[in-house]
């Protein structure tokens, strides 16, 4: 599990941010099943085949997560700016309400998972984003996650329509009402803080303490070119570790490319354990096949004897391709893998051994990167940190009168 | 000589109404016979309580109430009647200071100025004019804010404006602009005279405008008492009397308010007509408080059950209302939002302009209202609406500007932001006026660094070496209330002028004379190349400000300082339609949301968004009223196992603000001498402490010792007043605001501080103290508000 989906019990407030709705009496009654609810039991009987629909509900539901991680990757970076972290932990809150609303059409309509949405936020929210012309960046990333859902939710909502599903149309509704509230937000805040950030001097505190002080999450503020050098390098570190400790030669070129990976974007899928895992095995039955179809096995290493011949380079052609075709079809797209590929394709792995280490070093890495990744993406909200298990937040969350 | 101690029986004697009209009582208090009776009115609360000052020698020797004012009828109360000997303190500031060598030494007003001038100059072409800042205050006068903000906005061309009317009433005024269009109170305190049920929330009436709950003890102790609701987490004297008493927990007020009035709608107390005629978006609030059944409500609250009921029925049936708001709401969580549910009260009921139904979203400080009116305290100048072209040039024909160098490209900065952008460098030179944000600000650790931060050029004008003067690279000595002339507006839009009575000590100017002189040193010119300020004297600067304010709703056109000297008070609008005042707003149902008048495009109230304006022109209110929902979201802040407890800071009844003045009055400094810290019996008894005890209260932020006091106060929650400083007592950690959090509405920009995590344990005994004046240790922390109740009552029944 590398998403963290939405738990259904982990007392989040139901009811603090009721859902936008189109009529008020279809507003969910606390204690009462709302519309949703009903909508889902009287559809005792999933569709036959899953219809598209299913395919792009992946979209929203991924779409919805990363927005959630990214709001509160906000609020933490730019806990200084209070209005900042304040709203974009109560926009958290509503994303979240708005997926746990989506989870009964999810289990109704069945639902294909998409990496898109991930692919998306990797290729924000990165670098350094200190101050406010940080904050301007940021805020401008992640109005581009809520434009995604925004429009998701629109799709959504027109297919409620065609299937005539009231309870979808509330729900994708209200979602989209939500996301259409971020956003003004958002606008808002670039608009008064643009000026100030673009034309007076570079933020000269940067010590200054948020007034409620973070909890164990405060890595997920550090700037990208501290983690990233830090991170890659105590990942060999580690994996180094254990290899000399068990006295095996587990530490292997293509494990650069994964911890570096790992380091400089954890938040993009191709990171996934699944990805860097089997995208390792993948590249070494790839390369073996590759091998086995040029008929290499008998020709000289290229790294160690610093001869290139025929064979091999066809044997690297051969099994670049089906490392890539291996990714796509299981879903575990891993560029550095590729690194493994020709490692057995020129010549440098050919025993069982030898691909043993391999796969150990690669099991290494991947739990290693899975927790550099963990510590670095997983988010929890404030008000989940913060609060007691007796508190106001907590009775409030439960609806239980007195 | 004095009419009544003012400081034992604090509301003075009942005068129920005689034949429908409030009688007047001259209260006095004069230490000698005056010479002379010089007209001025009292600016130690938003009551505006008119008064004369009683002047001999060229001193002033007392005060006595106008019975001729409609405001006060000729009552003052124990601040009005004690606070003007601040004026004669022996610690006055007499001569600027500069700091050289880390200290502050005398200098010249040249000498000063000059300075100040050159890091003006310096700053602005360096950094642009955003490198200036200006935070001002709610004490001083209408043609000061008018001359700050036209230095600030037409001269400099920073939006860096702001005062510590942020931290009193910002939120009055967005909640008014949010609802009805454009701020201003709609209503008149005389409805109060006639009203059938009065409902407070969050506003300590008794301790902070002394003579308003005056006129309100004589209608409920006088023939048709009206009913009384009071929203108060602490047994105030007000809670005391009242039919109601609601007890939120912190931070849960707009549960409350979406509570009732879920409440109100489903059992039908709805005038529809009024409804349909006169408000739109009623379906926004009945989906806002859908969630919100009085069960849930009372489990959210604390409130009880047949409480809410009590209530509901009551503001469902009552004929007439009269609300009013304070920090209670203004300073605690989602304040615009909580405000602007009172204001759907009123609507949905069809309660407003007509006598003895209102809403009053209360002010603090005595000219807070001149601050929003002349634009400087983050409002766009005479409530214009500063997203709005036509508004824009019309402000700049008057300036006598292009429109395009007034700072409209972002709505004004507010305080919170302001201080940030003093943190982070964006701000280089901040100008203070009149104010002591270094004990009225939240998370004063805070503060104190970016006050004494190198990076920060720091301007404070006063009366006083206060906490933030001290701070100051420059400290410029201000003449103050009684040492100049200026009229100022209170919170039921009744515009009063004080006159020069006694010249200021030494070489102590007013904050005019400084601006007037800082203007002509900085040669700020307007389009035509004259000078742009082009006064010189009060009532120079109130003839343009009559022309600026032309049209708009706080018309001043039909007023002059001739017209003010002698009335009893006049209220905005006055011009040839209403040549004696307006006393009622919105009487017609037709409030100020057309899109050409609006002052704002209206926000989110949860999180803040701005409407641009072509969202508003599409759904235009076109003079009706809007209803505004707002879900409910608990604090950011809660207490758990290290800080068990919910802090709320507020006011005593003897002091204002930071003391700098009621500080320095003998009676009412001998009456409430040090913090107190208001505790719950039950939680003292678990904690090991007595009344009486000086404890510490702690929170992620800071510590703060006070002398506890054993209260009927909400169980969970501690009270804190957060006058004190240590101005006068070197050493004490007496500020409350050591402890609270930085933090602010989103619509509003109003900081919190009526809710933080705190822990508190006792340290000691107050007898410890040293004796610092003649009253008894048992004293030393003055009377609660709870003792004052139980004192007033027990009064009554004799």
């Amino acid at each position: 599990m590398t998403q963290r989906p939405p738990a259904a019990d982990d007392g989040k407030p139901k009811g603090d941010v009721p859902p936008q709705v189109f009529s008020p009496a279809a507003a969910p009654v606390p204690g009462e099943p709302g519309p949703r609810e009903e909508a889902s039991r009287a559809r005792a009987t999933p569709p036959a085949a899953k219809p598209p629909l299913a395919q792009f509900l992946g979209v929203m539901k991924g779409s919805l997560e990363q927005l959630h991680s990214a709001l509160i990757l906000l609020a933490e970076r730019h806990e200084k700016d209070y209005d900042v972290s304040r709203t974009a932990t109560i926009l958290a809150g509503w994303v979240h309400e708005d997926a746990l609303a989506l989870q009964p059409f999810i289990d109704y309509y069945g639902i294909v998972h998409s990496d898109q949405p991930e692919r998306i936020r990797a290729g924000l929210l990165g670098g350094v984003r200190t101050g406010l012309l940080g904050l301007m960046v940021d805020l401008t990333d992640v109005s581009m996650l809520i434009q995604q859902v925004e429009m998701s939710w629109k799709i959504v909502f027109q297919a409620g329509k065609e299937l005539h599903d009231e309870g979808l149309l509330a729900v994708s509704g209200s979602g989209r009402a939500h996301a259409k509230r971020a956003l003004r937000w958002t606008r808002t805040m670039l608009d008064h803080a643009a000026p100030e950030a673009l034309t007076s001097g570079p933020d000269t505190t940067k010590t200054a303490e948020a007034s409620i002080p973070k909890g164990p999450d405060r890595v997920s503020a550090i700037p990208e070119p501290v983690w990233g050098p830090v991170a890659g390098g105590l990942m060999l570190a580690i994996v180094g570790a254990v290899g000399l400790l068990v006295g095996r030669p587990w530490l292997l070129p293509s494990l650069g490319p994964s911890a570096a990976l790992a380091a400089e974007m954890p938040a993009h899928p191709a990171t996934r354990p699944w990805n860097t895992f089997m995208g390792h095995v993948g590249g070494l039955i790839a390369g073996f096949a590759g091998v086995f179809l040029a008929g290499a096995a008998g020709q000289p290493s290229v790294l160690t004897d610093h001869v290139l011949v025929p064979p091999r380079v066809l044997a690297s052609v051969i099994a670049i391709a089906l490392t890539i075709l291996i990714g796509g079809l299981l879903k575990a797209s891993h560029p550095p893998a590729a690194a493994t590929t020709l490692l057995v394709s020129l010549g440098s792995i050919k025993t069982l051994e030898d691909s043993l280490n391999l796969v150990a070093g690669a099991a290494l890495i991947t739990v290693v990167g899975f927790l550099f990744r963990e510590v670095r993406i997983h988010r929890v909200t404030p008000s989940e940190r913060m609060a007691p298990s007796d508190s106001l937040v907590r009775r409030f969350l439960r609806r239980s009168p007195g | 000589m004095e009419t009544r101690d003012s400081i034992q029986d604090v509301w003075g004697p009942r005068t129920p109404q005689e034949a429908g009209v409030w009688p007047a009582r001259a209260d006095a208090r004069v230490l000698e016979e005056p010479t002379e009776w010089v007209q001025s009115w009292c600016v130690l609360c938003s009551t505006g309580c008119g008064m004369d000052i009683g002047v001999r020698d060229g001193r002033m020797v007392g005060v006595r109430g106008r019975t001729n004012d409609r405001v006060n009828h000729g009552r003052l109360g124990p601040k009005g009647l004690h606070g003007w000997e601040a004026n004669h303190s022996a610690d006055r500031l007499t001569s600027p200071l500069i700091r050289k060598g880390g200290k502050l030494v005398e200098a010249s007003w040249d000498e000063a100025m000059e300075l100040i001038v050159q890091r003006s100059k310096d700053i602005r072409e360096e950094h642009g004019p955003g490198g200036i800042g200006f935070y001002n205050t709610g004490q001083l006068f209408l043609e000061e804010y008018y001359t700050l903000a036209t230095v600030a906005e037409a001269g400099i061309g920073t939006s860096h404006v702001d005062g510590n009317t942020r931290l009193c009433t910002a939120t009055a005024s967005m909640a008014l602009i949010e609802s009805f269009g454009t701020d201003g109170a709609p209503g008149s305190y005389t409805d109060f005279d006639v009203t059938d049920a009065i409902f407070m929330i969050g506003h300590n009436m008794p301790s902070t405008q002394t003579v308003l709950w005056a006129r309100v003890l004589d209608r409920l102790e006088g023939a048709n008492p009206p009913k009384l609701i009071v929203v108060d987490p602490r047994p105030t004297v007000a809670a005391q009397r009242a039919d109601v008493h609601l007890a939120p927990r912190p931070g849960t007020n707009l549960a409350l308010m979406n509570g009732l009035l879920h409440a109100m709608i489903e059992r039908g107390y709805v005038d529809s007509a009024y409804v349909e005629a006169h408000t739109t978006g009623l379906d926004d609030v009945i989906r806002t408080t859908d969630p919100w059944t009085l069960e849930r409500t009372a489990g959210v609250t604390g409130i009880p059950l047949e409480r809410l009921e009590a209530a509901v029925e009551i503001l469902g049936r009552t004929p007439t209302l009269v609300s009013t708001c304070l920090q209670g709401v203004y300073q605690s969580l989602q304040a615009t939002a909580t405000a602007v549910q009172v204001n759907n009260l009123h609507l949905i009921r069809g309660l407003i302009g007509k006598p003895g139904s209102t809403v009053f979203q209360m002010n603090g400080q005595p000219t807070a209202q001149n601050t929003r009116e002349c634009g400087a305290n983050g409002e766009f100048i005479a409530f214009r609406n500063w997203n709005n072209p036509d508004h824009i040039a019309d402000t700049a024909r008057v300036w006598n500007v292009e429109p395009s160098t007034l700072p409209t490209w972002t709505p004004p900065t507010d305080a919170m932001t302001m201080w940030r952008y003093c943190e982070s460098g964006g701000i280089r030179m901040l100008w203070i006026m009149a104010t002591n944000p270094a004990v009225s600000l939240p998370e004063l650790g805070r503060i104190h660094k970016i006050l004494e931060s190198e990076n920060l050029f720091v301007v404070v004008s006063d009366a006083f070496l206060t906490e933030t003067a001290r701070r100051a690279d420059v400290v410029l000595p201000a003449a103050i209330w009684g040492e100049k002339t200026g009229c100022g507006t209170n919170a039921d839009r009744t515009v009063h002028i004080s006159l020069k009575a006694v010249e200021p000590p030494g070489e102590a100017r007013s904050d005019l004379d400084i601006l007037l002189d800082y203007a002509r040193r900085m040669d700020f010119r307007d389009k035509d190349g004259g000078p742009l300020v082009k006064w010189t004297d009060a009532e120079g600067a109130f003839e343009q400000w009559r022309e600026m304010s032309r049209g708009r709703p706080c018309d001043y056109s039909g007023m002059s300082h001739q017209k003010l000297i002698g009335s009893g008070g006049i209220q905005w609008p006055c011009n040839e339609q209403y040549p004696d005042g307006r006393e009622r707003l919105y009487e017609d149902g037709v409030f100020n949301t057309a899109f050409e008048e609006c002052e704002v495009y209206g926000h989110d109230l949860v999180t803040g968004g701005a409407y641009e304006p072509n969202e508003y022109a599409a759904m235009d209110a076109k003079g009706k009223a809007w209803l505004k929902g707002a879900e409910y979201v608990p604090p950011p802040e809660q207490p758990d196992a290290s800080y068990p407890l919910f802090l709320t800071t507020g006011r005593v009844t003897y002091h204002f603000h930071t003391r700098t003045k009621t500080g320095r009055a003998a009676a009412l400094q001998a009456a409430a001498p040090e913090p107190i810290v208001e505790i719950h019996r039950a939680d003292a008894e678990k904690l090991g402490i007595a009344d009486g005890d000086i404890v510490e209260v702690a929170s992620r932020r800071g510590t703060a010792n006070g002398i506890a006091r054993l209260t009927g106060i909400e169980p969970g929650v501690v009270f804190m007043p957060f006058h004190y400083g240590d101005w006068d007592a070197p050493g004490r950690k007496g500020a409350a605001n050591r402890l609270t959090l930085t933090g602010w509405d989103p619509v509003s920009k109003q900081p919190h501080f009526k809710f933080a995590a705190v822990k508190v344990r006792a340290i000691g005994r107050s007898d410890d103290l040293a004796d610092t004046s003649a009253d008894t240790a048992e004293s030393r922390g003055g009377l609660t508000d709870q003792a004052l109740g139980e004192a007033e009552l027990a009064e009554t029944r004799r």
